[in-house]
C-alpha cells in the first residue's frame, strides 16, 4: 500500500476569528473519487482552497505524496483546480488555455501545444482549439477547465463544485464523463459539492461536512445504513428522527415508549434514533417479524415512482415510502399499522 | 419601419440639428476655408505652406514630442499608482481620500492647475528651494519656458485620466482568473505578465490614447508654462484666430492637427487590439 | 520589494496631485503683496478684495450661469438622443452616437476656433448665445456617456409593462424611465457642469472684456501679473471643486477602485 496522495493532519483555520475549519483529518488514496459533500458555508471550499494553497491554515498540516505543502505557494503545489465558474483566461483561445499549465513549466511551446490538443480531445473538444472561451456554451466551457486542469498529470484534482452552473440534463451526462476520464487518468479526485445525490453517483467515498467540521467519512451507502450523527443521517437521504430518552435501567425509549431497546453502554449523553422511509411497511394488518405500531393515515403525496405517507403515532409524525402497489386500499384517517424492524433503526448522538 | 421612424425623428430631430448647426457646420466651414482662397478660389496652399515650412515641422516635432513624454511618464507613474490604489490598499478611507485627491484637479480648471505650477516652478518656487535645500542643485534651475515644465504641468493634468483607467480595468480582473493561474503553475510575476497586464492592457491603452489626445492638443497649459519660449500647435491656431485673423490658414493648421492627431489615435488603437479577434 | 517600489512611487504620485492645490491655497492666505508659500502670516484680505471686485463677481456668475443653461440643454437634448439610440434600431443609429460622441476627442481649440469662424458669418459671435452653443456642443458627450448605459434593455420590459398598464409614453417616460436613470443623470449632469465651468479653450475665442469667464478671466490675467488675489481666486474654484466632489461621494459614491469581491 502505498502512502496516500493527499494527507491532511489537525488542519483549521479561522476567518476573522470565526473558525470556518476545526481539526480537519482527512486521506485520500490514489485514484480515489471523493466528494467533500454539505451544505452551503460549512467549509468543504475553505478546504479545498487550503489545499490548492490559496488559502493558508492556522494549525494543521496538508502532505502531497508524502510532501509536506501546507506553506508552499499554490504555483508550487503539484494539484490541479476546476474552478467554479471555470476561470478560463477571457484573453486567450481555448487551445492556449489549456496549454498553460505546460507552457508555466517551460515546456517547448510546440510540446506544449501537441499536449493541449490532446487534452482537449481526451475531453471531446478536438478542434475548438481556436475559440475564444466566450464563444463556448457552458458545458463546452466546463470542459475547457476540465482539460486545462489536467493536462499537466497532476495526481490530484481539486473539483470547486464543477457541475452547478449546468442544467440538470446536461450535468447528468457530465457526471458520468467525468467519471469515465477519472477512472481512465486513474487521477484522484477531490470533489466539492452540496448535491447529496451527485456525491452518491459519483464518489467512492464522501466526506461529510458540516460547520468546518467533518461529520462523517465513508461510502454513501455506508453513510446512509450507518450515520455516524444526526447531521449525517439528516443530510444524507431522508430521515425519520425520533427523541430518545435513556430510562432508570439503562434502556432506551422511543416514540413515548412504544419502542425500547434494551441497555447499551455506547451511547452517552443525548441521542436519536433515525428510520428511514423505505424500512416502514403500512398494512392494515400487523406483519410477521415486525413491531407493529398502531397509527392513522394524515397524508398521502404520489411523486410518481413511489408516495410518500404521513403515519401519525401517539403525538409523533412518521414519514413512509411506499410503492404505488403498495398504496392500494390506503385512505386518510385510515388506522393502520406501522410494522418496523428495531435492526433498521439506529442510534445517533445529538438531540432530535 | 414608419412605426420605429416616427419616434425616432422626434426623440432625434432636436439634438440631431443642433449637432448640425453647432458642430458639423463649423467643421464644415473650417474645412473649406482651408482649401479656399480668401477670394474663395479652391487652393491647397495653405497646406503646402505649412508642409514647406520647416517651422512648422520643428513645432509639430515639439508638440508630438511632449505629448509622447507626457504619455510614457503618465503611463509609468500612473499604471503603480492604480495598482497601489486597487490592490495594495486595504483601508477604506484612505483609498476613498486618495480618489478624491485624484477626481479634485479633474472638477478644477487647467488654468488653477497650470498657475499652480507656475508659483510652484518659478525661480524662487518651492521645487526650486526644495531641490537647493536637498543639496541636489546649487542655482535654480529654469523649469518654466523648458520643455521640463510643461512636461510636469501636462503630467499632473493628465495623469488623474490613466490611473481610473487603468484602475477600472484592474478592479474587473476576476480573482478567480489569477488563482486559476497559480494553480496551473504561474509565479505571481507570470500572473501578472501573461494574465492581469493583457487584462488591464484595454484600459491602459484607453487611458494612453486619452492622455495623448488631450497632451497634443492642450493650449493653457503649455502658454502659461512655456513663457512665450516654446510654441505648440494649438497656439499656432490660437494665434491665427486671435491676432493674425487669417482663417483660411488656421483652418489648416485646425485640420492638420486633427488629421494627424486622429491618425495617431487610430495607429495606438490598431496596436493595441487583441490579437485574435 | 516591488511592492515597496510601488508604494513609493504612489505616494510621491500622490504627493505630486496634492501640492500644487495645497500651494495655491496656502499662498492665497499670505499676507505679503506677492505670492508666498509657505504663507507668511494668515489673512482672508485676498478672498475680501476678490469678493470687492465686481469684476471677478461678474465672471463667477457669467461662469455659472453658462454653466447652468449649458447642462439644461446638453441635457434636454442628450436625454431624448440617447433612449432613440438605446430602443431603437435605425438607419445612421451609429454614426449618430459617433458624431454626438466626437466633442469628447476634438481638441477644443480647433472646435472654438471653428465656432468664431463659423459665428461670424452667421452674427453669433462674442455673446452668450454663442458661448452656450460651443459649451453644450462640449458637454453634451458626458451626459450621453453616464445615461446610454443605464437604458439596459432589461429596462424595456418595464417601460412595456407601464405601456401595457395603460399609460402614454411621455407618462412612460416620467415616471418609469426617468427614476431608472436618474444616477447616470446626475453624474452625467455634473461632470457636464464641471466641464463647461471650467473651460479655457473653447470660451477664449467667444468672451470679451465685459463678457468673461472666471477661467478665461484668471487665464488673461495670469499672462501679466501674479499677486495673491489669483490665488484666492484659484483657491475658491478649489474649494468648491473639494466640496462637490465630496457631495458626490457621499450622495453617489466614488469608490470607482474600490476592492474586488470574490
Amino acid at each position: 500500500m502505498s502512502a496516500p496522495i493527499l494527507a491532511i493532519d489537525g488542519l483549521s483555520k479561522h476567518f476573522g476569528g470565526q473558525p470556518a475549519l476545526t481539526a480537519i483529518e482527512l486521506a485520500v488514496e490514489q485514484g480515489e473519487f471523493i466528494a467533500l459533500l454539505g451544505p452551503s458555508g460549512c467549509g468543504k471550499t475553505t478546504l479545498l482552497r487550503c489545499i490548492a494553497g490559496f488559502l493558508s491554515p492556522e494549525a494543521g498540516t496538508i502532505r502531497l505524496a508524502g510532501e509536506d505543502v501546507t506553506r508552499l505557494p499554490p504555483y508550487r503545489r503539484p494539484l490541479n483546480t476546476v474552478f467554479q465558474n471555470y476561470a478560463l483566461f477571457p484573453h486567450m483561445s481555448v487551445a492556449d488555455n489549456v496549454a498553460y499549465g505546460p507552457c508555466r513549466q517551460g515546456t517547448p511551446k510546440g510540446q506544449a501545444a501537441k499536449r493541449a490538443a490532446e487534452a482537449l480531445e481526451l475531453v471531446g473538444l478536438a478542434g475548438f482549439g481556436e475559440r475564444l472561451p466566450a464563444q463556448l456554451s457552458g458545458g463546452q466551457q466546463q470542459r475547457v477547465a476540465l482539460a486545462r486542469a489536467i493536462v499537466n498529470r497532476p495526481q490530484l484534482l481539486l473539483l470547486d463544485e464543477p457541475l452547478s452552473a449546468l442544467d440538470l440534463k446536461l450535468r447528468k451526462k457530465v457526471q458520468g464523463e467525468l467519471k469515465q476520464i477519472q477512472h481512465r487518468l486513474g487521477i484522484a479526485f477531490l470533489f466539492v459539492t452540496h448535491d447529496q445525490e451527485e456525491a452518491m453517483t459519483m464518489a467512492d467515498r464522501i466526506v461529510l461536512m458540516n460547520r468546518g467540521r467533518i461529520e462523517q467519512i465513508g461510502r454513501g451507502q455506508d453513510i446512509y445504513a450507518r450515520p455516524a450523527t444526526r447531521f449525517a443521517a439528516d443530510f444524507i437521504g431522508d430521515a425519520n428522527l425520533l427523541a430518545a430518552e435513556r430510562r432508570g435501567d439503562g434502556s432506551v425509549s422511543l416514540l413515548d415508549g412504544a419502542i425500547i431497546l434494551p441497555a447499551s453502554d455506547e451511547q452517552q449523553g443525548a441521542f436519536t434514533g433515525v428510520l428511514r422511509p423505505e424500512d416502514i411497511l403500512v398494512g392494515t394488518e400487523p406483519a410477521a417479524g415486525r413491531l407493529a405500531l398502531p397509527a392513522v393515515v394524515s397524508e398521502i403525496v404520489h411523486v410518481g415512482s413511489h408516495a410518500s405517507v404521513a403515519l401519525t403515532v401517539g403525538a409523533t409524525t412518521l414519514t413512509a415510502r411506499l410503492a404505488p402497489s403498495a398504496l392500494a386500499g390506503l385512505t386518510t384517517s385510515q388506522p393502520v399499522f406501522a410494522n418496523i424492524r428495531l435492526a433498521d433503526l439506529s442510534l445517533v448522538p445529538g438531540d432530535a | 419601419m414608419s412605426g420605429t421612424l416616427r419616434p425616432v425623428l422626434l426623440l432625434c430631430a432636436l439634438p440631431a440639428a443642433f449637432f448640425v448647426a453647432f458642430f458639423l457646420a463649423p467643421m464644415a466651414v473650417v474645412l473649406i476655408a482651408s482649401l479656399t482662397t480668401p477670394a474663395g478660389q479652391p487652393t491647397f496652399a495653405h497646406y503646402l505652406r505649412i508642409l514647406a515650412d520647416a517651422y512648422h515641422w520643428d513645432v509639430l516635432w515639439v508638440t508630438f514630442r511632449i505629448g509622447a513624454r507626457t504619455t510614457l511618464v503618465c503611463v509609468l507613474i500612473g499604471y503603480p499608482l492604480a495598482w497601489y490604489l486597487v490592490r495594495i490598499v486595504k483601508w477604506r478611507p484612505w483609498r476613498r481620500f486618495c480618489v478624491i485627491l485624484l477626481v479634485v484637479p479633474l472638477f478644477t480648471s487647467n488654468i488653477v492647475r497650470s498657475f499652480g505650477w507656475m508659483v510652484l516652478l518659478g525661480r524662487n518656487g518651492l521645487v526650486n528651494d526644495g531641490l537647493i535645500g536637498l543639496g541636489l542643485i546649487e542655482r535654480p534651475m529654469r523649469f518654466l519656458g523648458t520643455e521640463l515644465g510643461i512636461l510636469i504641468g501636462l503630467v499632473y493634468i493628465l495623469l488623474p485620466f490613466i490611473v481610473l483607467a487603468v484602475g477600472n480595468a484592474l478592479a474587473k480582473v476576476d480573482p478567480a482568473l489569477e488563482d486559476a493561474s497559480a494553480d496551473l503553475g504561474a509565479t505571481p510575476a507570470g500572473t501578472f505578465r501573461t494574465i492581469i497586464f493583457p487584462l488591464s492592457l484595454p484600459g491602459l491603452m484607453a487611458g494612453a490614447v486619452m492622455v495623448f489626445m488631450l497632451a497634443v492638443s492642450a493650449y493653457v497649459t503649455p502658454a502659461l508654462l512655456s513663457g512665450g519660449r516654446i510654441t505648440v500647435f494649438s497656439m499656432l491656431i490660437f494665434q491665427q484666430y486671435s491676432s493674425v485673423f487669417d482663417f483660411n490658414y488656421g483652418g489648416a493648421l485646425s485640420i492638420t492637427m486633427l488629421v494627424l492627431t486622429l491618425a495617431l489615435v487610430a495607429i495606438a488603437g490598431r496596436l493595441s487590439e487583441p490579437r485574435r479577434a | 520589494m516591488v511592492s515597496a517600489l510601488i508604494r513609493i512611487v504612489s505616494f510621491a504620485a500622490l504627493a505630486y496631485l496634492a501640492l500644487p492645490l495645497v500651494v495655491l491655497v496656502g499662498a492665497s492666505l499670505t499676507t505679503t503683496s506677492f505670492l508666498a508659500f509657505p504663507p507668511q502670516g494668515l489673512t482672508l484680505a485676498w478672498y475680501g478684495k476678490m469678493l470687492g471686485d465686481p469684476s471677478y463677481v461678474s465672471a463667477f456668475l457669467i461662469s455659472t450661469v453658462l454653466a447652468v443653461a449649458a447642462t439644461i440643454v446638453a441635457v434636454a437634448l442628450a436625454v431624448p438622443a440617447a433612449i432613440a439610440i438605446a430602443r431603437y434600431r435605425f438607419p445612421g443609429r451609429t454614426l449618430l452616437a459617433e458624431t454626438l460622441m466626437s466633442p469628447l476627442i476634438l481638441p477644443h481649440v480647433v472646435l472654438g476656433a471653428a465656432l468664431l469662424q463659423y459665428g461670424s458669418a452667421i452674427g453669433l459671435v462674442r455673446s452668450f448665445p454663442a458661448l452656450l452653443v460651443g459649451h453644450v456642443v462640449i458637454i453634451m458627450p458626458f451626459v450621453l456617456r453616464a445615461v446610454l448605459p443605464q437604458l439596459s434593455d432589461e429596462q424595456r420590459s418595464l417601460e412595456e409593462a407601464s405601456a401595457d398598464l395603460g399609460a402614454r409614453p411621455l407618462t412612460t417616460f416620467f415616471l418609469v424611465t426617468l427614476p431608472q436613470i436618474r444616477s447616470g443623470l446626475v453624474s452625467g449632469a455634473i461632470f457636464a457642469f464641471i466641464a463647461s465651468w471650467i473651460n479655457v479653450e473653447l470660451s477664449i475665442f467667444n468672451t470679451t472684456a465685459e463678457l468673461t469667464t472666471i477661467p478665461v478671466k484668471l487665464f488673461n490675467y495670469v499672462q501679466y501679473t501674479i499677486d495673491p488675489t489669483i490665488a484666492a481666486v484659484s483657491g475658491l474654484t478649489i474649494i468648491v471643486a473639494a466640496v462637490v466632489i465630496v457631495v458626490l461621494d457621499l450622495t453617489i459614491g466614488l469608490d470607482v477602485l474600490s476592492e474586488r469581491r470574490r
